[in-house]
């Protein structure tokens, strides 16, 4: 009870109440009126800022009100260490560059607009609605911004055959832009839009960090002589390391240290990398049209024809085990730790490993900050070296860990088989990539200032200031991310588990306890015969959704078709453009020796080709996708009617 | 500064639409305008206040500001003194319709595109108008809409476009899409014949068009459907020596599933290597890249070649070289 409440109800005659009530009310109204004030200062110092910055903005340097100058307005969300401050950099620097040599004045201001990942979307729609968004926009990759992107920017794919000018005096001179990229610029290629729309940056690939002081220690106490190496290379040597980390931390540091820093996002990134390894082989068993893939209808062919049993197929089994030997060296609990908590983890020097993107070098790097030496290494695949006298148990190993050992190399054995082959990166495309605004005031100077940052060199200190992979060739990057440059020998994904809404949610859930449990308490063939359970149940009507949407994304390129169309209409496409003299007077330009009259041809011919070949790009990738989608429709609902939806028997 | 760059941009832009649009610019009922490219046409430097208006309503529908592109179109179509400026006004105004996609406009712009084709039919658009007419009929926003009737109306538009406007793009496009109308039915052995018949018909007169990458290889998927490998893959490599072939993932696709019948089905081990090896030249960037490398030294083995030697063509894999 408050102390007023308290003299209330001490008070003895009503008189007394009453003027104490007066007292009360006086003192409430003065707190009210303190409150008031206090409110109002804030909100007119939050005024005053407000006004303050708006005014900076528009009258300031490179603001609004400068009409004379050409400000050039980037959004992005890499917020991460040092992005922010290394674009800012850039822009300085451009800005520089493109001072008026007579009258010392700026003619080009840049400016950045960091916005959190969070709120990114909702903030990109709106400014574009509203016609306020800025020059260029970082573009998430797939198909998720297909809408807006058809909508709100501009295809580049003429100006990308144009070669970079802040190229000159190095190798790439005279190189069309699209050739100066690793990638031929795919990452900012939309396949179901048929056109180049995104200008990437950098390039990323997904590595194993290790604490090298930490695991140089451990290996020395747990295989003294072994000869197991820091940075492991194949499965056997990676389970040592982990056995290794495992018995120092039980021995030297209470068991505070995990072999590798856990998290649900980091045993994605193990998923990604050892599940396509496993089930490489069943290409070979259910690609029946030889297209290289496998769809929904091979795959339903493939279950209720008994082809392939979820129970016994081994690639499936061996998918599940290896991930199961790996996560057993994360901390406990790790499905419900989140990303941050992991790399908290490594970067104190709690856990040993961490499996994570090259975009996640450069703020682990700053913060580790020389505390220990940091190396890299690729997903390490089954070799023969199970069977050498170097594997086994650490020295002093109790009967449980060389129970497990064992164990273990009984499975290697089977591992060899199945994961020898790293997954492909020749697919890995550059990210980071800006998409140019269709209503951008600015589209000549937008594009010059994203020829300056995809320079040799320009891309070369950026991304070694953002710890990250060029994507320009011949940019070298830092020397600790060599590793991380896309790797193109090896297999690429056959089929994932997940096949629709019901059968994701399904394999989520059973995933996530299959995974965090003891195979007693869980043991894998409960786990598979569930999941095959809820597939069978679910499999056609989560088909039927895939069907669905695939029909919308059709009408999507359909949209990108039409205004195709409407730039052929506008050229007068002449489908009978011979490519050959545009090939010449490319190699002319290439060699520098273009005349005017013949740059002007030129760009002419290369305008007509580029629609001519977008239409036709466009025609050949929805007939192929109507196509198949028709063919896998009539094959699903064949096989529906054979067997009423049940899967084989054995399943 | 910013403003001088801006109007210089405009400038240019206007400078090459009056290009385009001068060399469109033909007598109504000249039977050339629907034959012959329009760039072929002498430039015109000079633009009316009407096709000075239509640049500016192209302006506004290129940053998508719709109101002020319908005034500048509308502008257009008072102020024209030809039939193809009013064409190509009244397109423009379909097209707004069409691109905002909201409720019932893009049937309402369906209409405007084939009542454009009707009243302009000798204009540059009316082609344009009318394959985007049947698309639209074909293809509603909303599957369940897609009815039996839209598609027979959207067939009658294409073979208007087939019979009106030979040798025009569009005429292409068209046949592809009508003879897709029917081998869409997998499952019907009719409509496989009847779209096959289609393409094969209209490739026999143009082999290379705009669409005939994709006639190719619908061609060579109604044979792999018959079980006809060699004729399967006979169609295929002919559109996978097509100009009109995209890169990346469709091609090291297209060129896979060659290889792939060519090792498996037809046991051509020497041709089967020849398109592995396309993918790793051609599509180096492709997930593909080493599984072909692979599959190369395996057919060469089979082959009882030596490595290194399928680097070469067969006949039929060159452009022009299968039947």
């Amino acid at each position: 009870m408050s102390k007023d409440t308290d003299r209330l109800a001490a008070a003895e005659t009503l008189e007394e109440k009453e003027q104490l009530q007066q007292e009360i009310s006086a003192k409430k109204q003065k707190g009210q009126a303190v409150r008031n004030g206090v409110g109002m200062f804030v909100l007119l110092g939050a005024f005053i800022w407000s006004a303050g910055h708006v005014a900076y903005l528009t009258w300031g340097p490179g603001g609004a009100a400068e009409t004379d100058k050409t400000v050039v307005r980037f959004a992005h969300w890499q917020l991460e260490g040092g992005i922010v401050d290394a674009m800012n950099r850039a822009c300085r620097d451009y800005e520089e560059l493109k001072r008026d040599p007579k009258t010392g004045e700026k003619t080009v201001y840049v400016k950045q607009i960091p916005i959190p990942e969070r709120g990114y979307d909702q903030w990109v729609r709106t400014q574009l609605i509203g016609r306020t968004a800025p020059d260029l926009i970082e573009m998430p990759g797939g198909t998720r911004w297909q809408n807006i992107i058809v909508r709100y920017f501009v295809p580049i794919t003429e100006r990308i055959e144009e070669p970079n000018p802040y190229n000159r005096g190095t190798k790439l001179e005279g190189l069309p832009w699209r050739e100066t990229y690793i990638d031929n610029m795919q990452g900012g290629y939309y396949d179901s839009l048929q056109d180049y729309y995104g200008m990437p940056l950098s390039v990323f690939t997904v590595r194993c960090y290790g604490n090298r002081d930490l695991i140089a220690k451990a290996v020395a106490y747990a295989y003294p002589d072994r000869g197991v190496p820091v940075k492991p290379r194949t499965l056997a040597e990676f389970f040592m390391v982990c056995e290794a980390i495992d018995k120092y931390s039980q021995d030297q540091a209470d068991g505070t240290l995990f072999p590798i820093a856990g998290a649900d996002y980091i045993a994605d990134q193990f998923y990604n990398k050892y599940w396509k390894m496993a089930s490489w082989g069943l290409m070979e068993k259910l690609d029946t049209n030889g297209d290289g893939a496998i769809d929904m209808a091979e795959r339903l062919e493939g279950v209720f024809s008994g082809k392939v049993t979820y129970r016994e197929d081994e690639n499936i089994r061996v998918g599940h085990r290896v991930l199961k030997d790996i996560t057993r060296y994360f901390n406990p609990g790790f499905m419900s730790a989140k990303r941050d908590e992991a790399v908290l983890d490594f970067v104190q020097g709690n856990a040993a490993m961490i499996a994570t993107g090259s975009w996640e070098a450069g703020s682990l790097l700053k913060s580790i900050g020389g505390e220990f030496d940091v190396i890299i290494f690729d997903f390490p695949i089954a070799g023969m070296d199970y069977t050498d006298e170097h594997f086994g148990p650490p020295a002093g190993s109790d009967s449980d860990r060389m129970a497990r050992m064992e164990e273990l190399q009984g499975r290697l054995e089977t591992y060899s088989r199945f994961i020898n082959k790293r997954e492909s990166e020749a697919g890995v495309n550059a990210g980071f990539p800006f998409g140019l605004v269709k209503f951008s005031k600015n589209k000549d100077a937008a594009i010059d200032f994203m020829h300056y940052l995809t320079s040799r060199k320009v891309n070369e200190r950026l991304n070694s200031e953002f710890s990250w992979f060029p994507a320009i060739r011949g940019a070298v990057p830092d020397d600790i991310l060599a590793d991380f440059e896309p790797q193109v020998e090896g297999i690429y994904n056959a089929m994932g588990m997940k096949t629709g809404d019901s059968a994701n949610l399904a394999y989520d859930n059973l995933y996530e306890k299959y995974i965090s449990t003891s195979e007693d308490e869980y043991p894998y063939q409960k786990f598979i015969d569930e999941f095959s359970r809820r597939f069978r149940e679910s499999a056609f009507k989560d088909y039927q959704r895939n069907y669905e949407n695939a029909y919308n994304r059709l009408y999507q390129s359909e949209m990108s078709l039409a205004q195709a169309r409407a730039r052929g209409m506008l050229a007068g496409i002449d489908p009978t453009i011979d490519p050959e003299p545009v090939e010449q007077l490319k190699a002319k330009r290439r060699a520098g020796t273009l005349t005017d009259a013949e740059r002007t041809r030129l760009k002419k011919l290369e305008s007509e080709l580029s629609i001519q070949r977008n239409i036709s790009s466009l025609l050949f990738g929805q007939a192929r996708r109507t196509d198949s989608r028709q063919e896998e429709h009539h094959r699903i609902m064949k096989l529906k009617a054979e067997h009423g939806g049940k899967e084989s028997q054995g399943q | 500064m910013t403003d001088r760059c801006v109007y210089r941009a405009l400038g240019a832009a206007a400078c090459v639409l009056a290009v385009t649009l001068g060399a469109t610019a033909q007598p109504a009922d000249s039977p050339e305008a629907t034959t012959r490219p329009a760039t072929t046409q002498p430039a015109e430097p000079k633009r009316t206040p009407a096709e000075r208006a239509l640049d500016d309503g192209w302006k506004m529908v290129r940053i998508s500001v719709w109101e002020l592109a319908q005034q500048s179109f509308n502008k257009a179509i008072q102020q024209a003194q030809s039939d193809e400026v009013r064409a190509q006004g009244e397109f423009g105004l379909a097209y707004i319709l069409h691109m905002t996609d909201a409720g019932d406009n893009a049937d309402q712009a369906a209409a405007q595109y084939g009542q454009l084709a009707e009243k302009y039919p000798s204009t540059s658009p009316a082609p344009y108008a009318l394959v985007m007419q049947a698309r639209i009929l074909e293809m509603p926003k909303i599957e369940k809409d897609r009815t039996a009737g839209r598609i027979q109306q959207a067939r009658q538009v294409y073979q208007q476009v087939r019979d009106n406007y030979p040798g025009h793009a569009m005429a292409d496009e068209a046949s592809l899409r009508l003879a897709m109308t029917y081998l869409e039915n997998v499952g019907s052995q009719e409509d496989q014949k009847t779209g096959a018949r289609i393409l094969t018909d209209y490739l026999a007169d143009r082999p290379r068009n705009i669409a005939s990458a994709a006639m190719y290889y619908m061609l060579g998927q109604v044979w792999q459907r018959r079980g006809d490998w060699a004729k399967a893959v006979q169609y295929w490599s002919k559109s996978a020596t097509d100009p009109g072939l995209p890169g990346g993932t469709e091609r090291a696709r297209l060129y896979y599933m060659i290889a792939h019948a060519l090792e498996h089905e037809i046991e051509d081990f020497r041709r089967a290597a020849y398109w592995y090896g396309r993918i790793v030249i051609d599509t180096p960037r492709d997930a593909k890249y080493y599984v072909a490398k692979q599959a190369i030294f395996r057919c060469e083995e089979k082959a009882d070649l030596p490595r290194g030697s399928t680097t070469r063509p067969a006949d039929g894999d060159t452009p022009g070289g299968a039947e």
